[in-house]
């Protein structure tokens, strides 16, 4: 086997060791698909999409151009903060300000001769199909379970069984503290991201009567000043979660409480946690994750060993609280995805629920997490966020129950949300026996 | 911190440093897909703050509660039928488990319920005691009371890693300890004493009013100083216990079910087995594992990765000395003629020669040829990914926080997993 040639990409000593594994077969490699010729320059024409330039993104834009591939493109709305520099290593002081994915890209270039980095600086929400249609591979190194969900829903949009070039392999990294998860999605065909909603089960949420009257952790009072001070007080037009000034104000207010009922523990940092669901990023767990997902790329790429999603395993857990731990295993595609299969999903419901409180367990349910849902029957419209005067129309439906509105055991229900403008949930009512 | 491969005289050298000054060392090793890192702690290595799962950190001790707490939970509870709904319905449920345990053990003997048919017999009792009379249809404060009667009717009992700490074999004298086992002597001292650890003294967060749940949270903290407080009069009074720090003792106090040794038998007792029959009954164990692997669906062992990899980087180092022998003057760059080729048949050989016989399973054969294709390169990403990990567990040992591997952890990229071998 090492016997078989070397087939040396243009510049032969920069990448001496990465055309070594990667143009010539492994025992693992599958000869069937594997062509060592073609690779270098398949890998130097490939479009590759990194979705985040944050702590993950300049992990993985240093990661691709360092592993062969020379034309990549990068989103990111972001500026770039003075607390990024400590782990997003490709931005300086004198960077503050100004855009993540522009600047990213200019120093990966200058760093690594020969590859070429496109940056946008806007959401990934402003491009249509025909824009995602061009790559070849997405990666996301994102924060945000909403991003991941559109990007996941466009691309298995994509999907067209005639067109070969429409099936865009997902490779997804996302990190918290000292863990972490990477995985392979290769659409319609293994399990996507809103298959495994349901690993990423949003915090429960505190009742809103212990908020209101017997509050007991310092949480409760910031949660407090958070969703029923700010409400009646109005400080700010509007909460910038950014805005110190905002912050400090909601700090103020959680600490009176806290000082009422006797709860130490309310911090300006504990408050900014809370406010902003902020989740401590670890420079060494990104650079784990970041790494784990370009070697799946560059293993799709190259054909040079199997990668991950094909045929076995497609998510790797990792966690490096206790010791080092992997676990890597396949997590099955769901005939009830709302995304990728076909069927409605079961959703457990009563009869006696107003539809407010059936709209409320859409958001709440790990599988759902629809914060913004309008719902409506084969024939019927239940409630509309949008437009204002058909909200105002649907709007008295909230307060009647499931039974009033003539829906049964086993009825199905549309469901759609702003924030997934393309995907339409589907839902079967599971009303609970009695 | 060193790379394979490298230099037999440069590595002794390192060795030798590191034993002199106790310094731990890391030793790294990617190559093409695979990689591993090692790492050498000079003894028996304790971590107190080792941030376990918040949820596993709860301990109640609603088995053995303590003058206070009964007294408190009798109060709320010494009407309990005669609450309204608002307060019956706002009872925490530690007030609720220690009013229903006293009813239990009246009603068998004075005994807990220790089995788990007696630990669900118990919880059904819970359940039937909340109210469903009221709007609601039940009570939250009674589900949290039943859904949490499993896990915190556990007698005390003496965790694993703590009972390691109290049996460690001491190689240097009482005198020369560090504060760490100073207090941990004391706590062994206050487990005999009263058969269970010092309260961590943490609420968890439960139904209850504001007034009611912090005065309970005051109960459990007065509870856990009084033992730190125990604990620190025993320490003061060892020898050398008075330079110990107070927070150093409620931090331990906090943990001590938590507490981890590492390296523990990295002492003196280990130094008699040699590395290389570590390394044989390792294998030895890891292959036998294998063979069942399919059965108890674990997965595969990476020892293999392993045995290749150090194969590997054991025949350039030695290739490189040659070179260095026949008068290049290369030094300690000469690592750049260490990336030589080395074939398959070259790595089995020498594995055959450290572990008899595993050059002939067939994983092994497998991970020598991935070995040899990548003719001693490294990926980029596989090794940003091994220093990300290596970066985290030096963090780890420099704060003593968390858990550090012990001591060997391997990298497989082709099948992306990593799994911690003790070598
Ligand atoms: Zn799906």
């Amino acid at each position: 086997m090492a016997s078989a040639n070397v087939h040396p990409a243009s510049e032969p000593a920069r990448w001496k060791y990465l055309d070594s594994v990667r143009t010539r077969p492994g025992p693992f490699t599958d000869a069937s698909t594997f062509n060592g010729s073609v690779v270098a320059r398949a890998m130097e024409t490939m479009k590759v999409l990194v979705i985040g330039a944050g702590g993950l993104g300049c992990e993985i834009l240093k990661n691709l151009a360092l592993s062969g591939f020379k034309d990549i493109h990068v989103i990111d709305m972001d500026t770039i903060d003075i607390s990024n520099l400590n782990r997003q290593f490709l931005f300086r002081q004198e960077d503050v300000g100004k855009s993540k994915a522009e600047v990213a890209a200019r120093f990966v270039e200058k760093r690594v001769r020969g590859v070429r980095i496109t940056p946008y600086n806007c959401k990934i929400q402003d491009f249509d199909e025909d824009f995602y249609m061009q790559f070849q591979l997405v990666i996301c190194g994102l924060d945000s379970i909403e991003a991941r969900r559109w990007i996941n829903a466009t691309l298995v949009g994509l999907v067209d069984e005639n067109i070969e070039d429409s099936y865009k392999p997902l490779i997804d990294g996302g990190t918290e503290g000292f863990k972490g998860q990477a995985r392979v999605i290769f659409p319609t065909v293994t399990s996507c991201i809103e298959c495994q909603l349901d690993m990423h089960a949003p915090r429960a949420a505190v009742p809103l009567c212990t908020l209101a009257s017997i509050p007991r952790q310092p949480e409760h009072c910031i949660e407090w000043a958070h969703v029923i001070a700010w409400d009646q007080e109005k400080p700010f037009p509007q909460l910038d979660k950014d805005d110190p000034e905002h912050i400090n104000w909601l700090y103020q207010k959680a600490l009176d409480r806290a000082r009422e009922f006797n709860i130490p523990g309310v911090t300006y940092s504990l408050t900014q946690g809370v406010v902003k669901n902020i989740i401590p990023a670890i420079a060494s767990t990104n650079s784990v994750i970041a790494a784990a997902c370009c070697n799946e790329a560059l293993k799709i790429a190259s054909n040079c060993a199997p990668s991950l999603g094909l045929p076995d395993a497609n998510y790797m857990m990792y966690s490096g609280n206790d010791g080092i731990y992997t676990y890597t295993f396949r997590h099955e595609r769901k005939d009830d995805c709302p995304v990728c299969g076909g069927q409605a999903r079961d959703l457990p419901a009563d009869a006696a629920w107003t539809l407010r409180e059936l709209l409320d367990s859409l958001a709440a349910r790990p599988e759902a997490q629809l914060r913004q849902p309008s719902v409506r029957t084969a024939t019927k419209t239940l409630y509309m966020q949008l437009p204002p005067s058909l909200e105002e129309q649907t709007r008295p439906n909230l307060d009647k129950t499931l039974a009033e509105l003539g829906l049964d055991h086993g009825q199905e229900i549309v469901v759609t949300d702003p924030a997934f403008a393309t995907v339409i949930f589907m839902f079967k009512l599971k009303f609970k026996s009695r | 911190m060193y790379t394979h491969p490298i230099l037999p005289e440069n590595l002794s050298a390192i060795e030798a440093y590191a034993q002199r000054h106790k310094t731990p060392l890391v030793a790294i090793h990617s190559s093409g897909f695979y990689s591993y890192f090692q790492i050498n702690l000079p003894g028996a290595f304790p971590i107190v703050d080792t941030h376990p799962d918040e949820t596993a950190t709860t301990d109640l001790r609603l088995l053995s509660p303590w003058p206070e707490l009964t007294a408190f939970a009798a109060e709320l509870t010494k009407d309990i039928d005669g609450l309204d709904d608002v307060e019956h319905g706002h009872l925490p449920y530690v007030v609720i488990l220690l009013h229903y345990l006293e009813r239990w053990k009246a009603a068998h003997d004075g005994k807990y319920p220790a089995t788990y048919k007696e630990k669900t017999e118990f919880r059904k009792m819970v359940q039937a005691a909340a109210r469903t009379d009221n709007p609601e249809g039940g009570e939250e404060n009674f589900e949290e009371a039943a859904a949490a009667v499993l896990k915190t009717l556990v007698p005390p009992s003496l965790p694993s890693g703590l009972r390691e700490v109290f049996e460690y074999k001491h190689p240097e004298p009482v005198e020369q300890r560090s504060g760490f086992w100073l207090i941990a002597d004391a706590v062994k001292q206050f487990y005999e004493k009263h058969q269970c650890l010092p309260l961590p003294g943490k609420l968890p967060d439960m139904k209850a009013q504001s007034k009611v749940y912090i005065q309970l949270q005051n109960i459990y903290k007065a509870k856990a100083r009084s033992d730190a407080a125990e604990i620190l009069q025993i320490v003061q009074a060892s020898p050398g216990g008075e330079r110990v720090d107070p927070a150093e003792v409620d931090l331990f106090c906090k943990n001590a079910a938590f507490v981890k040794l590492i390296n523990a038998t990295g002492g003196e007792g280990d130094a008699s087995i040699s590395r290389a029959d570590r390394l044989r009954s390792a294998a030895a164990r890891e292959f036998a594992n294998d063979e069942t692997a399919a059965l108890t669906l674990s997965p595969l062992s990476l020892l293999p990765v392993y045995l290749a990899l150090q194969a590997a980087g054991t025949r350039a180092a030695a290739a490189a000395e040659a070179v260095n022998h026949v008068g290049s003057s290369a030094g300690h760059s000469s690592n750049s003629s260490s990336g030589g080729a080395i074939s398959a048949d070259e790595i089995l050989a020498t594995i055959a020669a450290q572990v008899p016989g595993a050059e002939k399973n067939e994983r092994v054969v497998q991970a020598a040829g991935e070995v040899a294709r990548a003719a001693g390169g490294e990926l980029h990403n596989v090794a940003a990914l091994t220093g990300g990990m290596v970066a985290q567990e030096v963090i780890k040992i420099v704060t003593k926080q968390y858990i550090p591997i012990d001591n060997t952890c391997v990298f497989d990229g082709i099948a992306s997993r990593c799994q911690v071998l003790r070598l």
